[in-house]
């Protein structure tokens, strides 16, 4: 799955060109990892430590934009 | 009604119990089951059995954990945004995984109060987010190019320095001025705003303006045209526009499980 192909199905379109670069996959995943609903409790098994997945996600992200992960 | 040991319930958002939303087929989470709905009051979560473990890779991310997680997001949105075209839709952060059916009935019937006026209050209404950056000046780069190759006394060097500095703070003033202006036309035409200081992904410089707006769904063509004027009023920059989204940024809804814990 690269950038490209998976950017075209986020629900955001581009309303009026004039846009430059891409950046839609680290967009939707700002949008819904650090935004929404939140269940707050014992209960919630949920994606735990969410702020790890953050950190962990910007190593990630940066390594793909370096192009030395894939 | 007990679930099958092994899964637990993974909740995508919450929309009215008068809404039967019939979602894209081919939707689905990474290993998940299929998205069904369960009604609860005046409610309906839309919800789909998955593995518990499924995102315990992500505390710890990897490059195909990387993947795992955009196509759970690409899915997740892409269920939202269905789901906000039939009607008003609480999207939940991604990844939200409660124990089972139950738990998840006792948490929203506690709250429904809550999740029926927050759903009347987005009724007709999306999210657009709007990002401004300045475009390079070309004339900029030719002066200070023009400067080093010329030999100059100390005197000429400072005026140049100095003459560099002042038109520095003079497009700084102006780029605040462009922000500060789409900003404020923008939210003129929607219900709430917010502009986001700075997002937790993002790499590199912050934009000069990254804003998120509420607009009703009949002033659409309004904004639109807006848009077309403060490209034309603002040529210096670059405004990109996109959604509608489904309402990520207008629905901090903090539901607390533990109230309602006891049996």
């Amino acid at each position: 799955v690269s950038t490209e192909q998976v950017s075209a199905a986020t629900s955001g379109q581009v309303l009026l060109p004039g846009g430059t670069g891409d950046s839609s996959l680290v967009d939707l995943l700002d949008r819904v990892i650090d935004r929404g609903v939140v269940i707050q409790g014992d209960l919630v098994l949920s994606v735990a430590g969410i702020d790890l997945v953050h950190v962990g996600l910007q190593l990630v992200l940066k390594g793909v934009e370096e192009g030395d992960v894939w | 009604v007990g679930e099958v040991d092994g899964t637990a319930t993974y909740l995508f958002g919450i929309v009215r119990a008068d809404a039967l939303p019939h979602a894209a087929q081919d939707l689905q989470l990474p290993g998940a089951g299929p998205i069904r709905g369960l009604e609860v009051g005046p409610v309906r979560a839309v919800v789909c059995d998955v593995d518990p473990g499924a995102f315990a890779a992500l505390q710890d991310p990897s490059a195909d954990d990387l993947e795992l997680l955009a196509t759970a997001a690409y899915a997740h949105d892409a269920l939202l945004a269905d789901l906000a075209q039939q009607g008003p839709v609480l999207p939940l952060r991604l990844g939200t995984v409660v124990a089972d059916d139950d738990t998840l009935r006792r948490v929203l019937a506690g709250h429904a109060p809550t999740l029926v006026s927050e759903l009347d209050r987005l009724d007709g209404h999306a999210e657009w987010a709007v990002t401004v950056h300045l475009l390079e000046d070309p004339s900029d780069t030719a002066a200070s190019e023009a400067d080093a190759d010329e030999a100059l006394t100390g005197r000429d060097y400072l005026q140049r320095r100095r003459k560099a500095l002042d038109l520095r703070d003079e497009r700084w003033r102006t780029q605040e001025a462009v922000a500060g202006a789409v900003h404020a036309r923008l939210a003129a035409l929607a219900v709430d705003d917010e502009v986001v200081g700075s997002r937790p992904l993002e790499d590199g410089a912050p934009p000069l303006l990254h804003g998120v707006y509420l607009v009703a769904d009949d002033r659409w063509p309004e904004l639109e045209r807006t848009v077309d004027e403060l490209r034309a009023a603002h040529p210096s920059a670059s405004i990109e526009v996109s959604g509608p989204w489904p309402p990520y940024h207008f629905t901090a809804v903090e539901l607390d499980a533990d109230d309602l814990a006891s049996p």
